[in-house]
């Protein structure tokens, strides 16, 4: 069969009435536990597996991927309105998203993002479906050195995000690796940092500290000076984006949406990797860089296509090979299993209604999820009148519940007081947050990258270069480097030195 | 002498976490080699960066411009928001959603200095209402709503 | 001091009593089964499977609850100090009987002491994979081509201690091989760098390697079980390859805390024993790669588990990889 023959097949099994309710419900759910902070998607795949058991496959693998693909779109809702992001690929959505609201333009920031997400969503898609073999075989010649450099790579570019001091933003980066390797150490088995806190040897919880840096944090802020002033957004200037916005956001999607297609398939950090190269990458186009951080709109386009095409790719090695790229993805392994589907390279072959029913199903959820969606903005945005005062224990309420339920783990709430005071003297001494987020997240995958790299080649640091793939990320890496501290860059210095005085 | 406090005491910050780190890492955690890199070989790397970023940025800031130091800090605010989430941590466990969600709403509901009792009330209960609703009946999360788990 | 004893003596005597009064009723209410490790994985299927014919046997809810943590260790300790009423079981599996060979000091359980055993249910196996590319055709001459490479071969490990790490170290003491092992959290992450060749060998749980080796990515050189896999019937066993000694089943069972009344677990054995003979358990558990168990008696599966701990033991001490 060819590509038509195979997506019609899809289609006819997308469409039929029951996979089609799924598909929604799956997107509804995924929609909803993206906006509420804490609870993620991974809680709520695991909550309903056994619910699945009595469908389908199909349907049940539709409703377990709306969900995951749902949540990215939730996910950036809370990001652009207070400030917290649910996962740490939306933290770089919150950092010109919530600019915008603040500005009374949180309409346009959130359809931007359902726009974006929903083309996205769209030719990634595709990319599965014609792609998916070869990107598989692309994912598979990134070993432990490529990813490495890949990391490395993907380090220095964020500090694009930073729109403050430089050397700060690398320090956020380097402290939060460091909040990264706390809990059992892969190779030797040793805990580390732990102080013989049981809970710890499996690390701080990301969802614990992105909650507690951000979204605490931020309350703590706007209590600063609720005497002086109303805190909230008065005056709130149209609900969808304008034409200049479209026009503006037309090629950060586009570029957002190659980057975020091709580093999704990597298993791991692909699609976050990919929501911060895009918004290194619109910065460094744009024409006047000093806007991102205050509210530019490319900043929010760029990123959150990224961040949806990268979540949509990565369900490429899973497809074609069983290897699930995170936690969701395992989930949806143990659902294929249950259901008597061995995942791997057959399940194209033996059981193509499954494969291509998922995949057109992906496309029909995006497009429901765009429809959902922009209606919604209106009540989201409405919510931003409602005094602050009234709003933020609710955010207390769900946060605490969000955290608790990732695992019942009292100790992780703890994390989140904790955190939520640390964010705040962080923010006082003038550092921004969203670099200590990604370093929490790349920091002890480009460890164990680096060591498992080190073991392979018997501790050849030349190893890194001799990988042809990865020298050329090296090099790729040590180019921006020079770029961004050489001083014959003249502008690229001045605003540096702007930004910091 | 002119001086940036705040950049100082960030720099001082990124000092005593390089410190911590560092210290508790060379004691605990064996360095390995660079074939088998033990678990302290990052660790100790990253420290003695945070360790050099925090000395320049303490440095630079001597003989810099003053910015403004602190500002206004909410102390109530963060007393009870703080509260709030420890409330909800010592309570959820022993006795179930309900108590836990109506100590941490009240609680954070007094962190704004603008809030009134009969507004604090209904706005627990409408919040704890909606909160099991929501978490219990419409997503299924395994808490109790009341007694231990 | 004196007051601990007391409140721990007292605290034992209201739980017996509470145990014996409730094992006339038992069970009256939903039963927990915890499993120890990430939900989705094999474990878990297979009881799932189980639990949905025991729920119906013993006539309440059996919920599976997913602890994942410290090797298990964190989801097994909830058990350990849970009450011994019946409610309350443990997924049991390899890792149970080699943390105590790995963390001697710092386990805050005993395998033994803190639990009883109720019985055991499924097994599976694992298989000696490598690469596509890698030009051996059997175990033998993977032998030989790993000893020409005179230590510059690796071989994937998922996590020191895990079964996977410690079956190739088994491996190894006994063909007299040389190979490092990479770490990697988990087996899914490990099988990239095994299809592209960066590692030459691993001991691949059969649910994984079965599809991979089927669409001929992967090369099995023996399945790590006294009779061939089902699904690759060509495959020989350790034992036909000369390595009757590698044939480390992995099993899954139930345990349940010290002090649960025997009546109780009379019962649960019984219905266990029950849902395994029947065939459509035996086809679904085939579906994800796991065998259905003989029926056992609790004393029978308790022997495995001693035997087991003996022999994770003694594989540990010869490799020298104990953690504390």
């Amino acid at each position: 069969m060819d590509l038509l023959g195979h997506l019609l097949l899809g289609l006819q099994v997308a469409i039929s009435p029951n996979n089609l309710l799924f598909c929604f419900i799956g997107a509804l759910l995924g929609t909803l536990v993206g906006v509420l902070p804490g609870i993620g998607p991974a809680a709520t795949v695991a909550l309903l597996l056994p619910i699945t058991f009595t469908m389908a496959p199909e349907t049940s693998l539709i409703m377990l991927a709306g969900i995951y693909y749902g949540a990215q779109y939730g996910g950036s809702t809370t990001a652009i309105l207070i400030n917290l992001p649910g996962e740490a690929s939306s933290a770089v959505t919150a950092i010109d998203g919530y600019q915008m609201a603040r500005q009374g333009r949180a309409g346009a920031a959130l359809g931007i993002a359902a726009i974006g997400s929903f083309i996205a969503g769209s030719v990634a898609t595709l990319v599965i479906a014609w792609f998916a073999e070869p990107m598989t075989t692309v994912a598979l010649k990134f070993g432990p050195a490529e990813y490495f450099s890949l990391i490395l790579l993907g380090l220095v570019a964020s500090i694009a995000l930073a729109h403050g001091s430089v050397l700060k933003a690398l320090a956020m980066i380097v402290f939060g690796m460091l909040l990264g390797l706390v809990g059992t150490d892969v190779n030797s088995g040793q805990l580390r940092y732990t102080f013989g806190v049981g809970e710890l040897a499996d690390g701080l919880g990301i969802v614990a500290i992105a909650v507690g840096v951000f979204g605490v944090a931020e309350i703590f802020r706007n209590l600063e000076d609720e005497q002086e002033r109303e805190i909230g957004v008065k005056t709130v200037s149209g609900l969808m984006p304008s034409a200049a916005d479209l026009r503006a956001s037309a090629a950060p999607i586009a570029r957002g949406t190659v980057i975020g297609s091709v580093l999704g398939v990597l298993p791991g950090g692909g699609a976050l990797l990919a929501s911060f190269a895009s918004y290194a990458v619109e910065k460094k186009l744009a024409k006047d860089p000093s806007r991102f951080g205050k509210g530019a709109i490319e900043g929010v386009a760029g990123p959150e296509s990224a961040n949806n095409a990268g979540a949509q790719t990565s369900f490429i090695p899973m497809l074609t090979l069983g290897l699930p790229a995170n936690a969701v993805m395992a989930l949806m392994v143990g659902a294929m299993t249950i259901q008597g589907i061995a995942p791997g390279p057959s399940v194209i072959t033996d059981k193509p209604e499954l494969f291509w029913g998922l995949i057109v199903s992906m496309w029909l959820g995006n497009l429901m999820l765009v429809l959902l969606n922009l209606p919604l903005i209106g009540i989201w945005v409405r919510l931003l009148s409602v005094p602050y005062y009234i709003l933020f224990p609710g955010i207390i309420a769900f946060s605490a519940i969000g955290v608790y339920s990732v695992a019942s783990n009292v100790f992780d709430l703890y994390t989140l007081a904790a955190f939520g005071l640390v964010g705040y003297l962080f923010v006082k001494l003038g550092f921004e947050l969203t670099p200590l987020l990604l370093g929490f997240v790349l920091g002890p995958m480009m460890e164990t990258y680096l060591r498992r790299a080190m073991v392979l080649s018997r501790g050849d640091p030349a190893y890194l270069i001799t990988q042809p793939l990865s020298a050329a990320l090296l090099a790729a890496t040590a180019g921006l480097l020079c770029l961004l501290l050489l001083p014959s860059v003249t502008r690229k210095r001045s605003e540096v030195f702007i930004e910091e005085d | 002498m002119r001086a940036d406090l705040k950049d100082i005491a960030a720099g001082l910050l990124l000092i005593a976490a390089a410190l911590f780190f560092g210290l508790i890492g060379f004691a605990q955690l064996p360095l390995g080699t660079s074939f088998r890199m033990g678990p302290g070989y990052f660790p100790a790397l990253l420290s003695g960066l945070l360790g050099v970023m925090g000395l320049v940025i303490a440095g630079r800031a001597i003989g810099a411009s003053a910015a403004v130091f602190v500002g206004r800090v909410p102390w109530r605010g963060i007393v009870l928001t703080s509260g709030a989430t420890v409330g909800f941590a010592l309570l959820v466990p022993r006795y179930g959603l309900v108590p836990a969600l109506v100590v941490a709403v009240l609680l954070s509901a007094f962190a704004s200095q603008r809030m009134t009792l009969m507004l604090a009330l209904g706005l627990t209960a409408g919040l704890t209402a909606f909160c099991v609703l929501l978490f219990r009946y419409g997503l299924g999360v395994p808490i109790p709503l009341l007694g231990a788990s | 001091m004196l007051k601990t004893i007391l409140a721990a003596t007292s605290g034992l005597v209201l739980a017996m009593i509470a145990g014996s009064a409730s094992a006339q009723s038992w069970p009256d209410r939903q039963i927990r089964m915890i499993i120890p490790f990430p939900p989705g994985g094999q474990q878990e299927v297979a009881s799932r499977i189980l639990v949905e014919k025991l729920s119906a046997e013993l006539g309440q809810p059996i919920i599976i609850d997913s602890r994942p943590g410290a090797d298990g260790n964190v989801g097994t300790e909830a058990v350990a100090k849970s009450a011994p009423d019946g409610n309350t079981w443990l997924g049991s599996s390899v890792p149970f009987t080699t943390q105590v060979a790995l963390h001697p000091k710092s386990l805050r359980y005993s395998p033994t002491k803190d639990f009883v055993p109720v019985a055991t249910f499924g097994t599976t196996t694992f298989m000696f994979t490598v690469p596509a590319e890698l030009p051996v055709k059997d175990l033998k001459e993977f032998i030989a081509y790993i000893k020409a490479q005179k230590g510059k071969a690796s071989y994937a490990g998922s996590g020191r201690g895990s079964v996977v790490h410690l079956a190739t170290e088994k491996f190894k003491q006994s063909a007299g091989l040389e190979m490092e092992m990479i770490p990697y959290a988990g087996q899914p992450p490990a099988i990239s760098d095994l299809l592209a060749g960066r590692v030459q060998f691993m001991a691949l749980g059969s649910v994984f390697a079965a599809p991979l080796v089927k669409a001929g990515k992967l090369k099995a050189l023996a399945v790590m079980d006294t009779r061939r896999n089902a699904e690759l019937p060509d495959v020989p066993t350790v034992v036909e390859a000369g390595y009757p000694d590698l044939a480390l089943k992995s099993f899954f069972g139930i345990h349940v805390p010290k002090g649960t009344p025997e009546a109780v677990i009379q019962r649960i054995n019984a219905a266990v024993n029950k849902a395994i003979v029947m065939p459509d358990v035996a086809e679904r558990f085939a579906k994800s790669n796991v065998d259905a168990a003989e029926p056992n008696t609790p004393q029978q599966y308790g022997a495995l588990i001693e035997q087991q701990i003996a022999l994770w033991a003694g594989i540990v001490k010869a490799a020298g990889i104990e953690t504390d």
